[in-house]
């Protein structure tokens, strides 16, 4: 019977998904895109439920086994009915524009070990229940008490003294967790697990359907298992196989990264064959996965700002670049416009309630980063830049056994093509990666724990958020535009 | 040139990650003789004994939905997750709030005791229980604390072991008992 409800979840996550995918990004042409938005369907059906619960409870309502048992039966009805009009219209569009035979074989072969990989990071998230640290401390406590007291404004989650860690934690991850337990009736930590491995998938399968349209199906498949096999997300014990918010964050912000990517690139004046969704599809969609990101983690709102600075700060430069050999610049700034602008809307109309609720929340043990924030605080603490600096290149480059080889591939991929660093879409993603590591380098000046404790204890669940983005430079770095 | 480069390290990249797979799959089948099925609430895996004698104790002696006050030097937040929907509140030391606890080391960390609080304050938490638990040898011999013998006789008769101890001292009483203390 758990197995039965379980899948009826993980159906009415999917379908929902599906529907939304579909609706921001328009409906599948070729078969690369196909696995695109099944992936797809998987992360913005987690953050999708989890936010109609907030948004629900926000307003006043109850969570628990009704609101659960109707969010999964309305995924599935939205769901099905994209896929039976998308089945209606399928008659009328063009054949598949991959039809090249070239990269098939190496894409099948890819697609079947991805697959083994995700099936065995779902039997190793659920062999176990939940058991380390964060999982269990921050999101897992808040996941069981949603689950009992059916609010988000429960007295124990604003009660100072109730043990939690980080109670003003975004609740993306403990709302998935409420909906398992609501749909099951019962609290039972390790089904919650199942929630991750999904998330993983999603993230895969985006990626390779994505990059697929971008550079062919073998080259696509090939960086998606690239992604697939880092160690860092699976099988390491405190990445998709657990219950951690490092992965999910991973997942997020890689997506949003991959679409604010495939923007820039569809903007470049040499790129073959400019499709795909227009710049306010594509701004909602990068909006709404930088959206997730901060509702799963409060690392996720720094990315915001990193990404604000990079996108500006590449399309700056593509804008530079283009003015020499490409006239119509009132043409680039409009889609520009409509780009960030659908973006900025989508993340400010997802997170202003979620802020508005965080503001009740309490501060115990929080680290409040932005508060401590300050150039005499940043001066004073200049010197722990002596032990960071080294400490982040070792975890970066020097563990790369335990860690996996993505930094090294992303520096031999930067050498072995060092003018493609200058088109700005890999310009946005190494601008991403630098400001990611220069954020976790002035946490470490500026948090109140003791620093070797405190970035020595976390510093490699920081870059596995970061991993994904390798990845994606890489596939940047080398991969060629499939005519 | 390139080429070369780009296959031999994508080639790396791929025997790392069989290398991880295996490990990862040779420590599940290692571990699966510890949980099989069970959920996690009978398992308490990662953790000290003496959490696990806490949290048993606090699952035995509590009713569901009642207020657990504690002074304890320890992070609780695996009582904490055990024990809901039992609330269990503490009062974190200033001093500790930010402490990072590390595995296998013990340290005296600050932490307040129940004298340092008021009756009126005590109050305002409104518990049903407080619990005194404190792992630290330096706590304790300031202000010694006995073993609770219901939670002596618990713990030895769910462990079979009529001569088992707890790591640490702790002592579990209702509000009441409290109250009534000089």
């Amino acid at each position: 019977m758990t197995a039965l409800i379980l899948i009826a979840g993980a159906a009415g996550i999917w379908l929902a998904g599906y529907g939304l995918a579909v609706a921001i990004t328009g409906a599948p042409v070729t078969e690369a895109a196909r696995f695109e938005r099944a992936g797809l369907a998987l992360p913005l059906g987690v953050a999708a439920n989890s936010g109609a619960m907030f948004f629900w409870s926000w307003a006043g309502g109850s969570l628990g086994s009704t609101l659960s048992w109707s969010l999964t039966g309305l995924g599935m009805l939205f769901g099905v009915a994209t896929l039976l009009w998308q089945r209606r219209s399928s008659a009328a569009t063009a054949p598949d524009q991959q039809a090249v035979a070239t990269g098939v074989t190496l894409a099948r072969c890819c697609q079947g070990i991805i697959a083994t990989v995700l099936i065995g990071t779902l039997v190793l998230a659920l062999v176990t229940p939940q058991r380390y640290w964060d999982e269990r401390a921050i999101f897992g406590i808040k996941g069981k008490v949603l689950f009992v007291d059916g609010t988000i404004n429960s007295p124990s989650l604003a009660d100072p003294d109730f043990v939690q860690g980080h109670p003003r934690y975004p609740l993306l991850l403990p709302l998935a967790e409420a909906h398992v337990y609501a749909l099951l009736g019962r609290v039972d930590d390790r089904w919650a697990k199942a929630i991750f491995p999904l998330l993983f998938a999603g993230l895969v399968l985006a990626y390779g359907g994505r990059l697929s349209v971008r550079f062919g199906p073998g080259a696509g498949w090939l960086f998606a298992l690239l992604l697939a096999t880092l160690p860092l997300l699976a099988p390491y014990e405190l990445g998709f196989i657990t219950g951690q918010g490092d992965a999910p964050v991973a997942c997020y912000h890689g997506l949003a990264v991959l679409y604010a990517w495939d923007w820039l690139r569809s903007r470049d004046a040499s790129r073959v064959g400019s499709t795909g969704p227009s710049a306010v599809r594509r701004g909602v969609l990068v909006g709404v996965l930088a959206a997730a990101a901060a509702f799963s983690k409060d690392e996720g709102i720094a990315y915001l700002l990193i990404g604000i600075i990079a996108l500006g700060l590449a399309g700056a430069w593509g804008w530079i670049r283009g003015r020499r050999t490409d006239s119509s610049h009132n043409d680039r700034i409009l889609d520009a416009v409509r780009f960030l602008g659908a973006a900025g809307v989508a993340i400010a109309v997802l997170l202003a309630p979620w802020f508005a609720h965080r503001r009740t929340l309490p501060t115990t043990n929080e680290m409040q980063y932005f508060t401590r924030l300050s150039a005499g605080r940043l001066a004073d603490q200049f010197d722990a830049l002596r032990w960071l600096a080294p400490h982040v290149a070792t975890r970066m480059f020097g563990e790369w056994s335990t860690w996996g080889l993505q930094w090294w591939l992303l520096l031999i991929a930067a050498v072995t093509a060092p003018r493609r660093i200058l088109q700005p879409a890999q310009l946005f993603v190494l601008l991403e990666i630098l400001g990611g590591v220069a954020a976790l380098m002035v946490a470490g000046m500026i948090a109140p724990a003791e620093l070797h404790d405190h970035i020595g204890g976390s510093s490699h669940r920081y870059l596995m958020q970061l991993a994904p983005l390798a990845v994606l430079f890489v596939a940047g770095q080398w991969g060629e535009d499939a005519g | 040139m390139r080429s070369f480069v780009v296959r031999a390290a994508m080639a790396a990249w791929l025997v790392l990650a069989l290398v991880h797979w295996e490990a990862g799959a040779r420590k599940a089948i290692h571990e699966w003789p510890v949980y099989e099925f069970a959920p996690g609430d009978d398992v308490l895996p990662n953790m000290s004994t003496s959490n696990r004698d806490v949290i048993r104790c606090l699952q035995e002696a509590t009713e569901e939905r009642s207020r657990i006050l504690c002074f304890s030097d320890q992070t609780l937040y695996f009582v904490s997750y055990y024990a809901w929907p039992r609330v269990v509140l503490q009062r974190v030391h200033p001093d500790s709030e930010f402490v990072v606890p590390q595995e296998g080391l013990s340290e005296r960390r600050a932490a307040y005791r129940l004298n340092d609080f008021t009756d009126g304050q005590l109050a305002d938490w409104a518990p049903d229980y407080v619990l005194d638990y404190y792992a630290s040898p330096e706590f304790v011999a300031e202000d010694p604390l006995d073993f609770d013998p219901r939670m002596i006789a618990f713990l030895r008769h769910t462990y079979d072991d009529p001569a088992y101890l707890p790591e640490c001292p702790m002592r579990l009483r209702r509000i009441a008992e409290v109250r009534r203390s000089p």
